[in-house]
């Protein structure tokens, strides 16, 4: 449906956008996530939090582009970053 | 992205390549440099040639402190070395702020002791700071752009390796005379040589300026100008003039410890009864600790008090520091070839001289891939000329800067910012033109212009150095004769290039070329 109403430089453009803020995004959750599962002090928690982003960050915005199509390539990062701010601000933001 | 993964994947490579490569190329090319930026200073002050390293550089830079700071809270000695000949000294007066850095500082000879004063100049520090700071830009906003840069260069290696279907079956093949083939060879086989080092830079640069990127994963820091963290006011004590021991014989036994030279003393309440004298090893025994001899540091530290006497031997880290902070800091320690003996530096250095390659025939093969159907299109002509502008116009501008430090006259007021100023003026008028010659000429114009200043550079510094200079130049434990040799050799190299593309055309690519229709006045000849 998404390639019948968009033109390909609009669904290109979309996959760009998901990769780089989209990708941030959910490389961010992640990394913040395995951090805060690691058990470390909270100096080498960040440490290990940002060698985690960029490696993610890597993995996702080649993911993006390796879907052959459009329509999950951009709204499967999406979904799987609310999901995963959403567990995180349940989970440890809401925490006593 | 419908034509299956590796398809895909080129298609990222290619872009997430091209849209930074230009900032890449400077980044890159610049940071190559900075593995030599003291040796590279030391070029760009001539009047420092003469100094050469002795054991009696510590004492005689505790004489001249003496003279010049007998007040001071703390005295700094840079020792001499094989890459800097010259003694520095620094000192902080009481009530000064303490912190990295501030403080007067004194240049001396190794050899007599005496004051040097030594034309201004950013020497090789502008080379490094413009690699991740660039120039007159925000700080922050400068350390994004190339952290930005940086993501993507590391999304165009990864997606590049993940490309090659036989990776090290392309390293040891060049097509020669195939022209877009041998350019897709010539990238292939300047990635494939130093991976491993393309890798381990890209990432470990991201680690160094994770703090702009991953701005939520750090505590803000304070405005800049405000005291650092953990400096200190230093306050004014009570004056005595207990002697400085002699320092020969504690640096030969802090020697005789690590089995490697001393770097730096620093000698806190100097002349005072709660002297203590801190002799820190040149460099690192371990890659696992921060920077610097303070605590988390790493390298070695001896100390002693005003007698003389060791106070303790520094103990290692190791438990400090868990393995992710290891890992993290191995990185940066990496990047920064702290530990680099001259081998490894070198080895460093050819490294990233073949990731500016790879950087520059990637841009190049860009053009060259569509050169038949994009010819006079905007984009294409874009690229084209900022290919020649960052490659060809850099190459250009760094010669002029070597050229600006032995024009401008030495007492110049602000000469060191017109140093600066002569390699951006250069690069914005070589970025002019590669817009009105940004095909074939164009790249001949700013190679030879390239050729000519680099291979140039060994006859300007002969002309403007004092007689007896052959002396001086084995004196600097071959500095000058190296750095000279080298840029013959990058002249000579440029020369090459010139000649490449100056060479007759074979029948193929005539043909090929004259079915190339330029849809504006461009030239048909698009690149090398």
């Amino acid at each position: 449906m998404f390639t019948r109403l968009f033109s390909n430089q609009v669904l290109v453009s979309g996959r760009v956008l998901t990769a780089i803020i989209g990708g941030y995004l959910l490389a961010m959750i992640l990394s913040l996530w395995i951090s805060h599962f690691s058990g470390l002090s909270e100096r080498s928690a960040r440490s290990l939090t940002s060698m985690m982003f960029f490696l993610l960050y890597t993995a996702i915005i080649m993911a993006v582009f390796a879907y052959r199509s459009h329509v999950k390539a951009i709204t499967t990062p999406w979904i799987v970053t609310i999901v995963a701010w959403l567990a995180w601000w349940l989970a440890v933001e809401e925490a006593p | 992205m419908k034509n299956g993964f590796r398809q895909s994947m080129a298609w990222l490579h290619t872009w997430s390549g091209l849209s930074m490569g230009w900032i890449l190329f400077a980044v890159f090319l610049t940071g190559t440099l900075s593995f030599f930026r003291q040796e590279i200073t030391l070029w760009m002050q001539p009047e420092l040639h003469g100094s050469i390293a002795s054991q009696q550089a510590a004492d005689l830079a505790v004489q001249h402190l003496q003279r010049v700071a007998p007040s001071a809270e703390s005295w700094r000695i840079d020792l001499p070395n094989a890459r800097e000949p010259v003694i520095n000294v620094s000192w902080r007066e009481p009530g000064q702020t303490q912190g990295r850095r501030g403080g007067p500082r004194h240049i001396l000879d190794a050899t007599t002791g005496e004051q040097l004063f030594a034309r201004d100049t950013r020497g090789g520090d502008f080379l490094y700071r413009f690699h991740f700071e660039l120039y007159a830009l925000p700080r922050n906003l400068a350390r994004a752009i190339v952290g930005v840069a940086t993501m993507f260069m590391l999304v165009g290696l990864i997606s590049g390796i993940v490309t090659h279907k036989k990776i090290f079956t392309d390293f040891f093949t060049f097509r020669s005379k195939k022209s877009q083939r041998s350019w897709l060879d010539a990238h292939a086989a300047t990635a494939v040589l130093a991976l491993p080092f393309h890798i381990m830079i890209t990432f470990s640069g991201l680690l160094l300026v994770a703090s702009t990127l991953l701005f939520w994963n750090y505590e803000p820091r304070g405005p800049r100008g405000a005291p650092e963290a953990g400096s200190r006011i230093i306050q004014q004590v009570a004056r005595e003039t207990v002697p400085v021991p002699t320092l020969a014989p504690l640096l030969a036994q802090a020697q005789a410890s690590w089995n490697q030279p001393v770097g730096r003393v620093v000698i806190d309440k100097p002349l005072t009864s709660a002297m203590t004298i801190q002799a820190n090893s040149l460099l690192r025994q371990t890659l696992t600790l921060q920077s610097g001899g303070g605590p988390g540091g790493g390298t070695d530290v001896l100390r002693f008090d005003a007698n003389g006497d060791m106070l303790k031997m520094r103990e290692q880290r190791a438990d400090g520091a868990s393995n992710v902070q290891a890992v993290s800091n191995t990185f940066g320690t990496l990047h920064r070839g702290l530990f680099a003996g001259p081998l490894l530096r070198w080895l460093f250095f050819l490294s990233g001289i073949l990731g500016c390659l790879m950087i520059a025939t990637g841009l190049v093969l860009w053009c060259i891939k569509r050169a038949r159907n994009q010819l006079g299109r905007v984009g294409f002509e874009l690229v084209s000329a900022l290919n020649i502008a960052a490659i060809a116009g850099l190459s250009c501008a760094t010669a002029i800067y070597f050229w600006a430090n032995r024009l401008i006259p030495a007492h110049l007021s602000q000469r060191a910012d017109w140093e600066i100023n002569s390699f951006f003026i250069s690069w914005g008028l070589l970025a002019l033109l590669a817009i009105w010659q940004r095909h074939k000429t164009g790249w001949i114009i700013q190679l030879s212009l390239a050729a000519v200043l680099f291979s140039t550079i060994p006859l300007l510094d002969l002309l403007n150095s004092e007689p007896g200079v052959w002396n001086r130049w084995v004196e600097s434990n071959g500095i000058v004769p190296v750095f000279n040799g080298l840029c013959l050799l990058t002249g000579l190299a440029f020369a090459a290039a010139v000649q490449y593309l100056l060479r007759p055309q074979t029948k193929s690519v005539k043909a090929r070329r004259s079915h190339v229709t330029p849809s504006t006045n461009s030239q048909p000849e698009v690149s090398p």
